[in-house]
């Protein structure tokens, strides 16, 4: 008898024909979060469209359910037992796990599948064979275990295959989504806040491998702002196979040109739209194709509908605002759960309180924006701003500039 | 590019006889001071001998040394112990409005246990009111907290002249004085100055962190913070700090011995700081300016036109380290200065204030190139903070 992870993945299974690209990258990323681990090294099994991560001790299984809980594509994690492919060593695995997951009682129903169809009992034989053997066992003590056929709070699987036989009782939630690195490319505009982060992890969610964006604005913001989207960065990477590039932008000539040329009003419109368009600049650069930011309507001046209209008029490239519905409550439970939360709180702002306006423009204007870009160099400014600009490679063990 | 340090009041480099002292106590002689055998006794000999050069500074007995972790711990331990000390005799603290947070955050945790404190306030240059003194001493007061110069502004406060100010009003009312940034700068006696209780902080007087003392007159007693096994005569259990002792003690007898020649290389890098400045226009000192009234150690100025943070950064793109009054990215009143509030400045002149601080390795060809990179880093801040407004 030995111990093993199922992984499930319930929605791969809808995508056809890319089925086999979907199981080959959730495979590798499974093995990379695996080796990324620090556990001792051990290759992840597939075998007719099962994932099986082997489990070397017991005591593994809170840093295995950890590692693996952040691989996008898992739907579940069942822990499994394998055993022989006889029946009484079925029975007896089959009573060891259902004590081990309901060591206090409780209604149960036994599930049978034979794949091997050579085994001499059909399934739902194994079935009643394990639940009557569950029950000799256990009557002496009263009965602690009761057999519920219609809605069973829990089901004792016991799956019979060509190579072995396999016994498990309930499952781990999984990250859900899509494998990462099975998307495409696209790069998040990273802040420093609490909503940018969501933001790149819903994006991780659905497959997309983002590279972060951040503006950087120094003297007139601290280097402690860039350290905190370092470690947001390095937070992140743990859901993307622990790894993400941040594009540090230094946005400081840009920044001065705009406070020096346009209305006080217009400042963060102006500077909106020269955010866009670098981070349109470095999407092309990395064969990105969308560019992911957490704005939510209504928000902020800048995320009013107006705004986002006259801002989003810079870039041809799709604009995605996953979390353009939700409130701020929301966004917060999902960073904490990210694990972002206590990062973002750093009372370190990403853009200077000099530059913010008083009153900003809540409803600016497409015309007027672009009359008063008129008197910058564009393009000058944006090629200079890239010139001066670093990036780095975060992991969850740290940061190094590439 | 070479960088100049001028904020020897955050924090100071180790001088290397210091470091070396250190090192070798903890290579060679890392004995536990309570240990039986010889190598014990040789390290307690050593923090002995600390203690003899500490208190011979202050013209304490070296009894009246209790070695701390440095500043916070010992003004912690001085305000919080006396007042629970002395509870039964009265809950009332007087504390200047221009303390150091480990004396004010103290202060407001004692609010939780009932105690009740004033703030003294201070003029326009950050120097006590000492008119003041007596009508706030009630029948209930205990003790007095005032430093001995303030860490923002370098103003010298007056402790002669308030201990007679509270021996007017009644004898045994006790007083501590944190001497975290004049200790070892200045000429220093508890008994001509009447002080009970007194902190010093190693790391400000070129000593490692992590290294301090609490100065307690003989008879006068505080509970300890920390209980356990007895050391420092049971006032701060724990093993001895040894490196961080001896270091400390050197530190100080260097800081005495040397002390006229290090106050007068700070005077000349001052002079050589403040006239450079002439070149630029828009900006005073806040704080004492009459020579007796100051430590020129620290120097804090406000730039017209200008936000601390952001010329900080610019000054240490030069190599120029100094210290800001407040943050820039944080625009909330906690982030101004309390200091600088309490000498009543307007908003605008405390987030364009910087600190300067010194020390004697600090010198007159830095201060000229440190006031050269300022007057030319101001004019152009101004200019960009101004257009578009």
């Amino acid at each position: 008898m030995s111990q093993l992870l199922m992984i499930k993945y319930g929605e791969l299974g809808l995508k056809g024909k890319n089925k086999n690209l979907f199981i080959n990258r959730l495979v590798q990323n499974i093995q990379q979060a695996l080796n990324a681990s620090g556990l001792p090294t051990r290759q992840v099994q597939t075998t007719r469209g099962r994932i099986m991560v082997p489990v070397l001790e017991e005591a593994e299984l809170p840093a295995l359910r950890e590692h693996l809980g952040r691989v996008f594509g898992i739907y579940a994690i069942c822990p499994v037992q394998r055993t022989t492919k006889e029946l009484p060593a079925i029975q007896r695995t089959a009573l060891r796990v259902l004590q081990e997951s309901l060591p206090n009682g409780g209604e149960f129903k036994v599930e049978s599948r034979r794949s091997d169809k050579s085994f001499p009992l059909l399934s739902p034989q194994i079935s009643q064979a394990v639940a009557g053997y569950i029950f000799d066992q256990t009557s002496a003590n009263g009965a602690l275990y009761r057999a519920q056929m219609r809605h069973p709070e829990h089901i004792l699987q016991v799956e019979v295959r060509d190579e072995a036989a396999y016994v498990y009782c309930g499952s781990w939630p999984g990250a859900k989504g899509m494998p990462v690195g099975t998307g495409g490319r696209a790069v998040v505009m990273l802040s420093g806040g609490i909503d940018s982060p969501v933001a790149a992890w819903l994006a991780m969610k659905r497959g997309v491998t983002v590279e972060a964006v951040h503006f950087e604005s120094f003297p007139f913001t601290s280097e402690r702002a860039q350290e905190k989207v370092l470690d947001l960065a390095r937070e992140l990477a743990r859901w993307q196979n622990g790894q993400l590039k941040v594009h540090c932008i230094h946005f400081t000539e840009i920044q001065k040109a705009i406070h020096a040329a346009c209305p006080e009003e217009y400042g963060i419109t102006i500077m909106r739209r020269f955010m866009f368009r670098l981070a349109e600049r470095v999407a092309r650069s990395s064969a990105g194709l969308a560019i992911y930011t957490g704005e939510s309507v209504g928000q902020v001046a800048s995320q009013t509908l107006e705004s986002m209209y006259v801002i989003n008029e810079v870039t041809k490239m799709p604009v995605l605002r996953p979390l353009v519905g939700f409130d701020k409550e929301e966004i917060m439970a999902r960073a904490k759960q990210l694990g972002t939360y206590e990062t973002s709180i750093r009372p370190y702002e990403d853009c200077c309180t000099v530059f913010l306006p008083a009153h900003p423009k809540i409803k600016p204007r497409l015309a007027e924006a672009q009359a008063m870009e008129e008197k910058l160099p564009i393009k000058q400014l944006m090629d200079e701003a890239l010139a001066a600009s670093k990036t780095w490679l975060a992991t969850p063990k740290g940061v190094e500039e590439i | 590019m070479q960088e100049i340090y001028f904020d020897n009041a955050a924090t100071t480099q180790v001088l290397p006889e210091v470091a070396d002292l250190a090192l070798h106590m903890m290579r060679e002689e890392y004995g536990n001071p309570s240990a039986l055998y010889q190598k014990g006794l040789r390290a307690e000999r050593c923090v002995k001998q600390a203690r003899e050069q500490i208190a011979a500074q202050i013209g304490a007995k070296p009894q009246e040394i209790i070695f701390t972790s440095g500043g916070t711990e010992s003004n912690n331990m001085a305000v919080r112990g006396v007042m629970h000390n002395r509870a039964k005799r009265g809950r009332h603290l007087i504390i200047s409005s221009v303390e150091h947070q480990s004396v004010m955050q103290t202060a407001r945790a004692l609010l939780e246990e009932d105690f009740d404190f004033d703030l003294l306030p201070v003029n326009g240059q950050g120097v006590i009111n000492l008119a003041a003194v007596p009508k706030m001493i009630r029948p209930d007061t205990v003790l007095v907290s005032v430093m001995l110069v303030n860490n923002e502004v370098g103003a010298l406060q007056p402790i002669a002249e308030l201990r007679q100010a509270m021996n007017s009003v009644r004898a045994n009312l006790l007083l501590h004085v944190d001497a975290v940034q004049g200790f070892g700068k200045m000429p220093l006696d508890v008994h001509q100055l009447g002080i009970d209780f007194l902190s010093v902080s190693g790391h400000k007087l070129h000593a490692p962190k992590g290294t301090g003392f609490l100065y307690v007159r003989q008879g006068l007693r505080v509970p300890p913070l920390l209980t356990g096994g007895g050391q420092e005569g049971g006032w701060r259990s724990g093993t001895e700090n040894v490196p961080g002792i001896c270091a400390l003690g050197l530190a100080a007898q260097l800081a005495g011995e040397q002390m006229q020649a290090r106050r007068e290389q700070i005077e000349k890098v001052r002079q050589t700081f403040l006239q450079g400045l002439q070149n630029l226009d828009g900006w005073e000192i806040n704080g004492p300016t009459a020579e007796a009234a100051y430590l020129p150690n620290i120097l804090n100025i406000y730039f017209a036109g200008v936000k601390s943070e952001i010329l900080l950064h610019l000054l240490e793109t030069e190599g120029l380290l100094v210290a800001a009054g407040s943050a820039c990215a944080n625009n909330h009143k906690d982030s101004l200065s309390h200091v600088l509030r309490a000498m009543q400045l307007r908003r605008a002149q405390i987030e364009g204030s910087l600190r300067f601080s010194f020390s004697h390795l600090n010198t007159t060809e830095e201060a000229e190139r440190a006031s050269q990179i300022i007057c030319q880093q101001v004019p152009p801040l101004r200019e960009t903070l101004h257009l578009g407004r």
